[in-house]
């Protein structure tokens, strides 16, 4: 199926962006640059069609004096939990493609 | 402002230096439902729809259940599609279909039938021996003009091996212009054991079903699907699994590693179908009925004139005609109607040859046309002498109401009143409760004397007192003239 084939190149584009932003994803956290892993894991899931896309958190924010204390830490909760989502996300997507392929 | 073309009106169809504005969308949008032209925005749903369906089934032991099917796989979509192309293209849908011997031809054949007679649709089928390919213009002439046929060419492979150039060039025109001789919509299925077993030209059609896959053919697909040979490889694997192990599976997800798997003839069997260049697999089961295939039927109907009559106790002539059209339609003789309908079919087809109909449009009209016609007419030709004179006084109490509602009771009333009084008489008459005084004996001795004296039959009437004894008779008067004259002394 033409559309398919389309697909299946499509995600080979499509990988080179996602590795780009894992790149930085990857500098990012071992830099305590969270804010930053934060914007590359919403651009990985804007990557994805819309019907694929995870729902993530809420983004942590400040309001007062103890947000700014717990700041890092609830930054880090927030990907803890929602980057694995994305990866999760976009090998769905890759497989289901796959699958729609094989049944022809 | 460019112009570059305008229609009728004067209105720009294209500007050449338009600028897309934000609302771009929305007003493409609003332009094109608004003029209706066949052009539509549409969002590309594909990947959020859910490609399984379920197919409804039977089982042996007669529950009811439902297989889950990938909807490519669905053999509905593709016989939907079949007839899509069929009533769009022009009329001439031509399916190949590839395999061999038992792998399921006839039985993909049978099912399409089977489908497009549950779709409603009403194809004549005429099946023919492969050999009879080269007679096409027999086959042309069984047809019923203007009638929608299904060709059935069953194991046509080699036919036309030893044919002469002139024979093969007239079926290849023939199969061409089939749809203008029979003048309406036609499908032809062609059956071959094998991909090369028949004339390029001929399996060149729109539908292709691959059945069957071996080595040898294995090369040939190489040939007629080159970019979908990952799909080909994909069947061979599934067929051979089929036929030997008895099952062939698919992947649901091969993220969490799910698949469905069906056993061989439960009711599947698969094979691969190519939709023009689409080429995909199909779930086919084993299904028919008597209807589409009544030579297979067990049920024999024994007294037909039971059948007539009770179609004629139930609708009368109506009833009757419309079996002579449901003759016709599944046989095809059109003889089987009256001569008055068969002019109206040549008609309508007429009309058809000379552009496409809208039948929605034609019936919607119609309708209109009874509804409009039907008091005139009935009361013109339908009605009898007496209908007519209970509907003119239908009318004028309607009339009558509506302009004076009093007198219309006082007169109903009076109606009644009389209705009761000569019921009540009924009645007496029959009990012998008559009143005396109201039988009328003295007309009844008038007639007699009027008879007596009409027929002139001379009668004595003696009006001598019966009481009185001749002794007791007093003797006139001698000498006033009225003795008795005839006395002895």
């Amino acid at each position: 199926m033409y559309v398919l084939e389309v697909i299946s190149f499509m995600i080979e584009i499509m990988a080179n962006a996602w590795n780009q932003y894992r790149q930085g994803l990857v500098y990012a956290i071992q830099h305590s640059d969270f804010s930053s892993a934060i914007l590359y894991t919403h651009g990985m899931q804007a990557m994805l069609p819309e019907s694929a896309q995870p729902k993530f958190d809420a983004i942590p924010t400040i309001s007062q004096l103890v947000d700014d204390i717990m700041y890092k830490r609830r930054q880090w909760d927030w990907l803890f939990t929602n980057m694995p989502k994305v990866e999760r996300s976009i090998s769905l997507w890759i497989h289901s493609n796959w699958d729609r392929k094989r049944l022809g | 402002m460019t112009t570059a073309e305008s229609n009728v009106n004067n209105e720009p169809v294209f500007d050449m230096d338009a600028q897309i504005t934000e609302n771009a969308f929305n007003d493409i949008n609003t332009t094109i439902s608004g003029n209706q032209s066949g052009v539509t925005i549409e969002k590309d749903t594909t990947i959020r729809t859910p490609y399984y369906t379920t197919y409804p089934w039977r089982t042996k032991e007669g529950d009811k259940v439902s297989i889950p099917v990938p909807i490519r796989w669905h053999p509905l979509v593709v016989v939907k599609n079949i007839l899509n192309h069929n009533r769009l293209s022009g009329g001439y849908t031509g399916i190949v279909e590839i395999g061999m011997s038992g792998s399921g031809k006839t039985t993909i054949t049978k099912l399409i039938v089977h489908f497009i007679h549950k779709l409603g649709e009403n194809y004549i089928v005429k099946k023919f021996s492969g050999s009879d390919m080269l007679n096409i213009d027999k086959i042309i002439a069984s047809c019923v003009p203007g009638f929608p046929h299904i060709i059935i060419l069953d194991d046509a492979s080699y036919v036309l091996q030893d044919a002469k150039k002139h024979d093969v060039s007239k079926l290849a025109n023939a199969l061409t212009t089939i749809r203008h001789q029979i003048k309406s919509r036609v499908i032809v299925i062609m059956n071959i054991h094998y991909s090369k077993a028949m004339l390029k030209f001929f399996r060149n059609q729109h539908f292709t079903f691959l059945v069957s896959v071996t080595p040898e053919e294995l090369g040939n697909y190489q040939e007629l699907f080159k970019s979908d040979m990952q799909t080909i490889h994909e069947f061979s694997r599934l067929y051979r699994s089929m036929y030997t192990k008895g099952y062939f599976r698919l992947p649901i997800s091969t993220y969490d590693g799910t698949y469905l798997k069906y056993r061989t003839n439960d009711p599947f069997r698969i094979c691969l179908v190519a939709e023009f260049t689409d080429l995909h697999y199909m779930l086919f089961p084993s299904e028919r009925c008597d209807t589409c295939d009544p030579s297979e039927s067990k049920l024999k109907i024994k007294d037909t004139r039971d059948l007539v009559q009770y179609v004629w106790n139930k609708w009368g002539h109506q009833g009757v005609l419309a079996t002579q059209f449901k003759a016709f339609v599944d046989s095809g003789k059109i003889e089987y109607l009256p001569s008055k309908y068969r002019r109206i079919w040549d008609y309508w087809t007429n009309v058809q040859r000379q552009g496409a109909l809208n039948w929605n449009d034609v019936v919607d009209t119609s309708k209109e046309f009874r509804v409009n016609n039907a008091f005139k007419k009935s009361k013109t030709n339908f009605l009898t002498a007496s209908q007519k004179t209970d509907l003119a006084s239908m009318i004028d109490d309607i009339k009558q109401k509506e302009d004076s509602p009093e007198e219309y009771l006082l007169r109903k009333k009076m109606e009644k009143l009389k209705q009761l009084q000569d019921e009540i008489n009924m009645e007496k008459t029959e009990l012998g409760l008559n009143d005396p005084d109201d039988v009328l004996e003295e007309p009844k001795l008038q007639t007699e004397n009027i008879e007596r004296i009409e027929y002139g039959v001379p009668q004595v009437i003696d009006e001598t007192p019966k009481n009185l004894d001749n002794d007791n008779i007093i003797d006139p008067p001698k000498g006033t003239g009225l003795e008795d004259t005839t006395s002895s002394d």
